[in-house]
């Protein structure tokens, strides 16, 4: 990943995403996924990924369910009720973020505004 | 590629040498580490040992220890609001009519006898006795293939003693001679008290349920 520090901010939005998109994932597939989509460019880290999904989980946006695969136990996530609306509140966040960002970034010239 | 079980074994071993010491977090660990060594071996000609230790360096230094506070921390906010959430219920419409009625049986029950603090110390040895009885039926959900459970020990960590402290507390102050039993306001004041005491009492109780219930499905089914 090109700057982590630029992404910080978005990991429980991101996840949130996925999760709206799939159903319910487990925690080493959200990072392949994540690597996927951005062909490699970022690269989530179990660092950051578990703290995140275990703070999501304890302010009851995500629920968990618990699978035996291959004799050992696999945790899924998947968003509740509540964590459904609150992926598209923060979508709809992050999406102005952008915005901000790219007229901060890629300013069109506003005639009111020049002296 | 998969792993054969004697790999699978190693990295069990492996995670238990950094103290993981809770069942869910552990298995957690354990799965995503699996994976992401299979997925090394089959792309890379790295062998099992370095794969290994490329896959817990993903967790970061102390990773493992890192998330498990981190784990704790969020577990204990999150029962702590849970608790206080129950508990304000209970002083809340409509509820707050059953408070107040127990409140009122207490004083009024209380006035019947002479010595008022053979009610009050009912309440708080039932109260206590209840309390210990739900601790001793919840040692079964504790730990799993010896491994405590992260959920089990937060929980009574946070509301094990908070259940009885306070029952101990007031029953040892009901015990003093200097308290005048006559007086209607110390008996009102006694009254709340032992209400409150019982309000989180049944508080205590409601998100034990819920707490044993969780685990049950995800652990015991």
């Amino acid at each position: 990943m090109k700057n982590s520090q630029l992404y910080k901010g978005s990991l429980n939005t991101i996840i949130m995403k996925l999760l709206e998109e799939n159903g319910r994932m487990y925690g080493y597939e959200i990072t392949q996924k994540v690597k996927v989509i951005t062909k490699g460019e970022l690269n989530i880290t179990e660092g950051a990924l578990y703290p995140a999904l275990h703070k999501l989980e304890a302010d009851g946006l995500l629920d968990v369910e618990v699978e035996r695969v291959d004799n050992r136990l696999r945790k899924y996530y998947k968003l509740t009720e509540s964590g459904e609306k609150e992926t598209v509140n923060r979508l709809n966040e992050l999406e102005e973020f952008i915005k901000n960002m790219q007229s901060l970034v890629n300013p069109s010239p506003n005639p009111d505004l020049q002296f | 590629m998969k792993l054969d079980a004697t790999q699978k074994e190693y990295i069990r071993d492996y995670i238990d040498a950094f103290d993981v010491k809770y069942y869910e977090l552990r298995e957690e660990f354990l799965d995503h580490m699996i994976l992401r060594v299979e997925e090394k071996m089959q792309y890379t000609d790295v062998p099992f040992i370095r794969a290994v230790m490329d896959a817990k360096e993903e967790f970061g230094p102390n990773g493992f220890t890192k998330i498990m506070k981190e784990r704790e921390k969020h577990l204990t906010q999150q029962y702590r609001k849970k608790y206080h959430a129950i508990l304000r219920g209970y002083f809340k419409f409509p509820q707050i009519l059953g408070s107040l009625l127990f409140a009122t049986a207490v004083f009024v029950v209380s006035g019947i006898f002479e010595k008022p603090i053979r009610i009050m110390l009912s309440i708080v040895f039932v109260t206590m006795f209840l309390a210990g009885i739900q601790i001793v039926q919840s040692f079964g959900y504790r730990k799993v293939n010896r491994y405590p459970l992260l959920e089990m020990h937060i929980f009574y960590n946070t509301f094990g003693l908070a259940a009885i402290i306070p029952n101990l507390c007031m029953g040892m102050t009901l015990f003093k001679d200097t308290i005048d039993f006559g007086s209607p306001l110390l008996m009102v004041v006694f009254s709340i008290i032992s209400t409150v005491s019982f309000m989180s009492f049944l508080s205590y109780r409601k998100l034990r349920k819920e707490v044993i219930t969780d685990v049950k499905r995800l652990y015991f089914s």
